[in-house]
C-alpha cells in the first residue's frame, strides 16, 4: 500500500486532489441533499446529463467548459421537465422523475452511437468513472466547481439551513425558498458534473449521499454535519485512489465502495445513533429499571424483605432475572441473601431505595405542576429520577410537598418512611 | 389615532382560476390576541399565507403599524405547524432561535455576538434558557413551541401569526401556548392564529371569521354570535365556491 501511495504521489497528484476536492464538494452539498429530500433529483441529474455531454462533444468537442456548460443545460432542462409534468398532470413527482431521466439517458446513449466513426467517446469514463483518464483541463474544472460550490455553502450557510428548516418561516423574512431550491438544484448539478468523470453516472449519488449520511449518524448540528461530510468525503474519495492502485481496482468503485463502508461502519458505531450504542443503552436501561423496581419493591414491603417469588408478582420480572439482580446487588451490598431465594434490603439498599421513592415522587409532583400529560408523568419520572441531585432543589421549588400525585406520601430525607 | 399592529385592504387571492379569498379588509390593534376561525376551504391558512407575502396576491395590501409590509423587517414572525417540522433536522434550540436573527442580515450576513445574545435573551423569556444545546427532538410538545415563540422574539417581530398551533398537541400544551400568548399579548405583542377549537375562543380578545371572504371581525364577545356563526360555518357562501367550481369545469354545453 506504501508503494501505492508513492506512485499516486509522484505522478497522479493533481487526479488525487481532484477527486478528493469533489469527494468533499459530494459531501457538502450531499448534507442538503439528505435534508431536503432530494436524492431522486440527484440520481437523475447525474442520468440525464450524458445526452449534455454528448452534444457538447459533438459541437466543440473535448474541452471543461463545453464539458460543464452541456452537462448543466442537460441538467437544468430535466429539472425544468420534472416540474412541468409535475404541475401539469397528475403524475407525482417520483414518478415524473423516473420518466425524465431514465428518457434522457437513453437519448444519450443513442447519440453517442450516431457519433461518426472514428471519434473517441469514452462512455465507460462517464459511467463508471475514472480520474486516471481525465484530461488535464478537465481536472482543474473539477477542483475549480468543488471549490466553488463548498465555498457558495460556507457563505450563504445560514440562509440555506434556515430556508431548509423551515421554508415558510424563511419566506417570512424575505429569504426565498423557491430561490434557495434553485440555488441547491444548481448547486446539485455543478458538483455532479464536476464528480461524473471521477466516479461515474451511475455511482456519483452514493458518493454525494453517503458522507452526508455517515455525518448525520454522529451529530446533531448542521454545522457539525457538514464539515464531517465534507471530510468523509476527501477521504474516502483520497482512500479509494490509493486502493484502487493498490489492489488494481476501479477508481470509481473504489471510492464509492469506501464512502458507503464508512456509512455502514458508522451505522453500527455511531455513539449516538449507532445500532450498537443505542442496543447497549436500551439494555443498559432496562437493567437500571429492573433493580430500581426491585429495591422499591422490597422497600414497600415490611420488614423489607420478601422471596423471589413474591417480588416476581409485584414487578413482574422473571424470575430468573431477579435471581440474577439479586447476586450483583448483593456484591454491592444492597440487598441481603437470606435462606433461599428470599432478599432482604440492607440499611444501605434501604436507604437509596428511600432516596428514588422520594425523586420519584418528587418528580411526578414537578411533572403533573408543569401541565405534562398524566399518563406520560409516571414514565418521565422514571427517566428524570435519575438525577438524584436534583431532587433537593425541586424540594425547595415545590415547597417539601407531602403527597405525590397519586396521593402517595413523600418519604423525606432524614426520617424513616411510614411504610404502612 | 390608535396604532395598528395588522391592517389587510382589499385581499384577494386565487389558485389558478379558482378564489380562495374575496375582498379581506380589517385591521386591529397592537397587543390583543386573534383567532381566526372558519370552515375547511375558507381561507384561513391563505389569510395567513398571503399576509406574510408567501403566496402571490390578486389584490391588496398589508401593513404592519402603519408601513407598508416588508418581509425584510421582520416585524411578522411565523410559527409553524408541528407536522410541517423535520423533527430530525439537525439544530440545536438555539440554532433555531439564531434563525429569527436572520430576519435583518439578508443573504450573506452572518449573526453576530450580539445576535447571539439576542437569542439567549429570547429563550430566556421563554424559560427554555437551560435547553439552548437541546436537539429539538429531545423536547415535550409545550417546550417545542417555547422555542419557535423565542424565534419570534429573537426575531423583535411585533406580530405573531402561528398556524394551528392546537394541531396534533395534547391539552397541556395546548394551554401552555394559551399562557405564552397571554403573556406576549401583556408585553404589547399582538398574536393571530389559526383555531378551530370554538370552545376556547372566549381565551382570545377578537376573533376574525372567514368563509372566502370576511365574515365579521372584532372582539370576540360582539362578534361571535348565532348570526355571525350561521354566516361561517353555513351553506350560503360555499355555494359560490361550488359555482365557481361548476364554471371551471365548463357551463357550456
Amino acid at each position: 500500500m506504501i508503494e501505492a501511495v508513492r506512485i499516486v504521489l509522484s505522478g497522479y497528484g493533481l487526479e488525487l486532489a481532484a477527486s478528493m476536492l469533489v469527494g468533499m464538494a459530494c459531501g457538502v452539498i450531499g448534507c442538503f441533499v439528505i435534508l431536503r429530500g432530494m436524492a431522486m433529483v440527484g440520481d437523475a441529474i447525474s442520468h440525464a446529463v450524458l445526452p449534455g455531454v454528448v452534444v457538447a462533444f459533438m459541437l466543440a468537442g473535448t474541452g471543461p467548459l463545453a464539458l460543464f456548460l452541456g452537462a448543466m443545460a442537460a441538467g437544468v432542462l430535466t429539472t425544468v421537465l420534472i416540474n412541468l409534468i409535475q404541475s401539469n398532470s397528475r403524475i407525482k413527482g417520483d414518478s415524473a422523475i423516473g420518466l425524465v431521466f431514465t428518457v434522457f439517458f437513453a437519448v444519450g446513449v443513442i447519440l453517442i452511437s450516431a457519433l461518426p466513426r472514428g471519434t473517441h467517446f469514452d462512455l465507460k469514463c462517464f459511467l463508471f468513472g475514472n480520474p486516471l483518464a481525465v484530461s488535464q483541463p478537465d481536472l482543474w474544472m473539477m477542483v475549480i466547481v468543488a471549490a466553488m460550490v463548498c465555498g457558495i455553502v460556507f457563505l450563504l450557510f445560514h440562509p440555506l439551513r434556515a430556508a431548509s428548516f423551515d421554508p415558510v418561516m424563511a419566506a417570512s423574512i424575505g429569504l426565498r425558498p423557491k430561490a434557495v431550491h434553485y440555488l441547491v438544484m444548481f448547486l446539485l448539478a455543478a458538483t455532479v458534473v464536476a464528480s461524473l468523470q471521477a466516479v461515474g453516472i451511475i455511482m456519483v449519488v452514493a458518493m454525494i449521499i453517503a458522507p452526508g449520511a455517515t455525518a448525520y449518524q454522529w451529530t446533531d448540528r448542521l454545522g457539525v454535519m457538514l464539515a464531517l461530510a465534507a471530510v468523509v468525503g476527501l477521504f474516502s474519495a483520497g482512500l479509494g485512489f490509493i486502493v484502487s492502485f493498490w489492489q488494481n481496482w476501479p477508481t470509481g468503485p473504489a471510492m464509492t465502495v469506501v464512502a458507503g463502508g464508512l456509512f455502514i461502519l458508522s451505522m453500527f458505531f455511531s455513539p449516538r445513533y449507532g445500532i450498537i450504542a443505542s442496543t447497549v443503552r436500551r439494555k443498559k436501561n432496562t437493567r437500571h429499571i429492573a433493580v430500581e423496581d426491585l429495591l422499591k419493591a422490597l422497600a414497600r414491603l415490611p420488614e423489607f424483605s420478601a422471596t423471589v417469588d413474591r417480588l416476581a408478582d409485584s414487578t413482574g420480572l422473571k424470575a430468573e432475572r431477579i435471581r440474577s439482580l439479586g447476586r450483583n446487588l448483593s456484591k454491592k451490598g444492597l440487598i441481603d441473601v437470606l435462606e433461599r431465594d428470599t432478599f432482604r434490603l440492607t440499611a444501605r439498599g434501604e436507604e437509596q431505595a428511600r432516596g428514588m421513592l422520594r425523586t420519584h415522587r418528587l418528580w411526578e409532583v414537578l411533572l403533573s405542576k408543569a401541565g405534562i400529560d398524566e399518563a406520560q408523568i409516571h414514565p418521565m419520572a422514571e427517566r428524570l429520577e435519575h438525577a438524584h441531585e436534583l431532587a433537593d432543589q425541586i424540594d425547595l421549588a415545590l415547597g417539601s410537598p407531602e403527597l405525590d400525585p397519586h396521593g402517595r406520601k413523600i418519604p423525606r430525607k432524614e426520617e424513616k418512611e411510614d411504610r404502612s | 389615532m390608535q396604532k395598528l399592529a395588522l391592517e389587510v385592504k382589499n385581499l384577494t387571492v386565487s389558485y389558478g382560476s379558482k378564489t380562495i379569498l374575496r375582498n379581506v379588509t380589517f385591521a386591529m390593534p397592537a397587543g390583543i390576541s386573534t383567532s381566526i376561525v372558519g370552515p375547511n376551504g375558507a381561507g384561513k391558512s391563505t389569510l395567513l399565507q398571503a399576509c406574510l407575502d408567501m403566496i402571490e396576491r390578486d389584490s391588496g395590501e398589508v401593513f404592519i403599524f402603519n408601513r407598508l409590509f416588508d418581509p425584510k423587517e421582520g416585524l411578522l414572525a411565523y410559527i409553524p405547524q408541528k407536522e410541517a417540522i423535520d423533527w430530525d433536522f439537525p439544530v440545536t434550540v438555539k440554532d433555531v432561535v439564531l434563525m429569527g436573527r436572520s430576519a435583518g442580515l439578508g443573504w450573506l450576513g452572518r449573526p453576530g455576538k450580539k445576535d447571539r445574545e439576542l437569542a439567549h435573551d429570547s429563550l430566556e423569556q421563554v424559560g427554555m434558557a437551560d435547553f439552548a444545546g437541546r436537539h429539538i427532538r429531545a423536547l415535550s410538545g409545550g417546550q417545542q413551541q417555547r422555542v419557535f415563540i423565542a424565534r419570534a422574539l429573537a426575531q423583535q417581530a411585533r406580530v405573531l401569526v402561528m398556524d394551528e398551533p392546537f394541531a396534533g398537541v395534547d391539552v397541556n400544551t395546548e394551554n401552555t401556548i394559551l399562557e405564552l400568548m397571554d403573556q406576549l399579548c401583556d408585553e404589547g405583542k399582538t398574536v393571530i392564529m389559526v383555531n378551530h377549537d370554538l370552545e376556547i375562543l372566549d381565551r382570545f380578545d377578537w376573533v376574525i371569521m372567514l368563509n372566502g371572504t370576511l365574515i365579521a371581525v372584532g372582539p370576540t364577545g360582539e362578534i361571535f354570535n348565532e348570526r355571525n356563526r350561521q354566516l361561517t360555518y353555513g351553506p350560503t357562501l360555499t355555494e359560490i365556491a361550488r359555482a365557481e367550481e361548476i364554471i371551471q369545469k365548463g357551463v357550456a354545453r
